[in-house]
């Protein structure tokens, strides 16, 4: 304030200042260049996530509010919740949030995603670094957010209202030069019908499918396409019909063929009637270096004969990590493992006889995929059972053995073993076998027969039998006379032996036979090898059967004597 | 206020920034004010310079678009001796048909004569893809103060910055202004400095 007297030049100054001055202020607002495509339904969420005051999200959803307040027709902000991201990474999901970013000199930063002149998601990142305020003590939330939607709907700094580059103290209002721009972009809408997308971009990593709803504020027919020569996008549905629901379209990406690299298309949504007959929802593809996982089936093998249940195993890397194996059977799904060893169990039992195939898929953290697969013969067993002698019979003598054999392809052979002793293998109908038990001591048998198919594959039924005590060797009678002086006696005699293939004695009966019945006449101890019958008559015939009986009062065959 | 008004050095680049304000500055963001002061106090170098490559890939980590620019250096003013190029790194730029613009953040074109205010990156591999191998092979900066940290240099030598909003701020000076006064400038900060720094030194341990 030394010199109060201005000179010409600062007059000169002056002038043109305010020429300058009042150029500026007849610029009243700036496009950025890009936007949101008209139509519009702008969601956003917040992660109220600084500590430095409680109600940032409302400051926030107040700023939200007042530019929504302008509803132009063709754009609409909405809060869509709160949200758990931070930062600004390009998601499909508009988000703000508090980051510590430290002194950068950045209170607050707008990341904005855009493709030619269309914006497909920003993000609002506050610094958690800096003192914020919900009253304008500090920095004012709703002041910055104010200006930073300003950015997020196409506006670029402009000399006057919210969007001016620098600015101080609280402001609450928009200012008409900020409202002029934002009609200016979304307020040529009609109220024709609207399309309307729930997310601007999809971004994917690999081989995937990913959906995004879409509806139309009207009654009408949208088609869905990708944009451009982008055979490896594919889209279901192609079109559909939309009354203001939301529908879900199925976006997938096929990376067969691509390098790694960055790759970026669009599903374009069209219609005849909506006001944005274009609507674009971005797809990037990020093909990255992550190498195709490998699998190979370690069991069975290739060319093997299987029945039954057939434990499927396959051996699955990836550089990246294996996110599941799946197990086909001639192409159909039939299982899934996510944890090494990659198993499951294929019950063949009613699957037909003949070639299948087994393959097993693994399928990588980036779902690409493998396959490995072979050829198996699926062959039931034969089925095999006994016919005679009866479970648990009571065998003597010569005992025929008799087996029913069946198979879907073919019985091969049939093997009868006792005790674990192979005694025949029969190749041809009637399965059967004389087993001559005269040989054997007596106790119980195990009978197995076993049938062979084509394949070899076998089948066994097993059997127990009894076989009975043998008659009592060496047997012989006699009658002889006892007669005394005083008395005529006759006496018969009966005398035996132990058999020798008998075991296990603990007696002997003696029958009587008489005509075609029989009674019991004696029972003896297993040491006794004779009986006599006093006072027969001198002139009769008398016939006697001896039984040897076991330990588990089981009779054995009978040795007959006949004494005249 | 007059007198200060009345300084040749001043009067001009008052009058340059308002009919710069014709131009628009469609950027986004909002910032706190870097005086120049503290520009060229908290820089680990200050280089003008030409841009000659621009190179825009995705970040290591997959979630935002980097661009890293070649600088050939036609002067240092203050930080390491350093000839040649250097390479200068901030968020934002296009990759295929994809682009993301940070609010703040400068925008570099091949070509563009530049004044830089950077800060040395600590780790000039974390968070860059594959160009920072590049990253490895040359000193590798990102600009101090952001936008507010680049001054473009036009044909006719006027020094002039944009794309960033502040707050708390009613005007902002020395954001356009002939380069020699720009130099200038920060000459007389940089003397400021030195000097005060020997002050420091002579002044006995307390």
């Amino acid at each position: 304030m030394q010199s109060k007297k201005r000179d010409p030049l600062n007059k000169y100054w002056l002038i043109v200042a305010g020429i300058g001055f009042c150029l500026n202020v007849a610029f009243a607002y700036v496009l950025q260049g890009f936007q949101w495509p008209v139509g519009s339904n702008v969601g956003y969420v917040i992660n109220a996530n600084t500590t430095q005051v409680s109600d940032e999200a409302g400051a926030v959803r107040n700023a939200g509010g007042t530019w929504g307040a302008v509803y132009p027709p063709g754009l609409r902000l909405s809060y869509r919740g709160s949200t758990s991201l931070t930062g600004r990474q390009y998601n499909g999901t508009n988000s703000i949030s508090w980051v510590h970013e430290g002194n950068s000199g950045a209170l607050a930063t707008s990341y904005t995603w855009y493709s030619g002149g269309t914006i497909l998601e920003t993000d609002m990142v506050f610094n958690d670094y800096y003192t914020w305020s919900t009253s304008g003590s500090h920095y004012d939330i709703e002041t910055v957010a104010l200006h930073e939607f300003g950015h997020w709907v196409g506006l670029g700094h402009s000399n006057t209202g919210i969007m001016r580059p620098s600015y101080s103290g609280i402001q609450r209002s928009i200012g008409s030069d900020a409202i002029a721009g934002f009609m200016a972009m979304y307020g040529g809408a009609s109220e024709e019908p609207v399309i309307e997308v729930d997310k601007h971009s999809l971004a994917f990593t690999g081989k995937q499918i990913k959906i995004f709803s879409v509806r139309n504020s009207g009654v009408d027919t949208l088609n869905y396409q990708a944009g451009g020569d982008r055979s490896w996008i594919s889209v279901y549905p192609t079109a559909g019909t939309s009354d203001g629901e939301w529908d879900d379209i199925q976006v997938q990406v096929e990376t067969a063929g691509l390098g790694i690299g960055e790759y970026s298309g669009a599903v374009r949504v069209t219609s005849n009637n909506a006001v944005n007959s274009l609507v674009e929802v971005a797809i990037r593809l990020s093909v990255v270096d992550d190498k195709p996982p490998s699998v190979r089936i370690s069991s069975p093998r290739n060319d093997d004969v299987v029945s039954g249940i057939v434990p499927v195993s396959a051996f699955a890397s990836d550089d990246k990590g294996v996110k599941r194996v799946e197990f086909f059977i001639d192409g159909a799904l039939k299982g899934s493992d996510s944890t090494s060893p990659y198993l499951w169990n294929w019950n063949t039992v009613g699957v037909g006889s003949g070639l299948h195939t087994i393959a097993a898929r693994a399928v990588d953290t980036l779902d690409q995929n493998a396959q490995d697969s072979i050829q198996v013969k699926v062959d039931q067993p034969p089925s095999v059972s006994f016919t005679s002698p009866a479970a648990g019979a009571e065998v003597t003598g010569v005992v025929t053995v008799n087996a029913s054999a069946s198979d879907d392809v073919g019985i091969k052979e049939v093997r009868f073993y006792i005790n674990g002793t192979l005694q025949l293998s029969d190749k041809q109908r009637p399965y059967s076998f004389s087993w001559d038990t005269s040989e054997y001591l007596n106790g119980s048998y195990t009978l197995k027969v076993t049938a062979y198919d084509t394949s070899q594959q076998a089948t066994q039924s097993v059997r127990e039998v009894y076989r009975l005590p043998h008659f009592p060797s060496e047997i012989s009678g006699r009658k002889y006379d006892n007669s005394s002086a005083l008395l005529e006696q006759y006496i018969n005699e009966i005398n035996w032996q132990a058999h020798s293939r008998n075991v296990d004695i603990v007696g002997y009966r003696i029958y009587k036979i008489q005509g075609d019945g029989r009674i019991l006449w004696r029972e003896l101890g297993a040491g006794d090898f004779s009986c006599r019958e006093i006072n027969v008559d001198k002139d009769s015939s008398y016939r006697y059967a001896v039984h040897a009986v076991d330990s588990r009062n089981r009779e054995g065959e009978a040795g007959y004597v006949e004494i005249r | 206020m007059w007198k200060w008004l009345d300084s040749r050095i001043l009067k001009p680049g008052l009058i340059l920034s308002l009919l710069l304000g014709l131009v628009a500055t469609p950027l986004t963001g909002v910032m706190i004010k870097l005086s120049l002061f503290r520009l060229v106090r908290d820089s680990d170098l200050i280089v003008q310079g030409v841009v000659k490559e621009i190179q825009s890939s995705w970040s290591l980590d997959k979630e935002i678009i980097l661009t890293v620019a070649t600088i050939e250096i036609e002067e240092v003013f203050n930080g390491d001796s350093l000839a040649g190029q250097i390479l200068v790194q901030y968020p934002g730029g296009t990759v295929g048909s994809l682009s993301l613009r940070v609010s703040d953040m400068p925008v570099l074109e091949a070509e563009d004569s530049v004044f830089l205010f950077l800060k040395r990156i600590a780790d000039p591999s974390a968070g860059v893809n594959s160009y920072g191998v590049a990253l490895n092979v040359l000193p590798a900066f990102q600009v101090f103060g952001q936008a507010q940290g680049v001054y473009h240099i036009d044909q006719s030598g006027i020094a002039s910055k944009q794309g960033y909003a502040l707050a708390a701020v009613r005007e902002e000076p020395d954001v356009s202004m002939p380069v020699s006064m720009l130099r200038e400038k920060i000459d007389r900060i940089l003397r400021f400095l030195r000097e005060d720094n020997a002050k420091q030194k002579k002044r006995p341990a307390q």
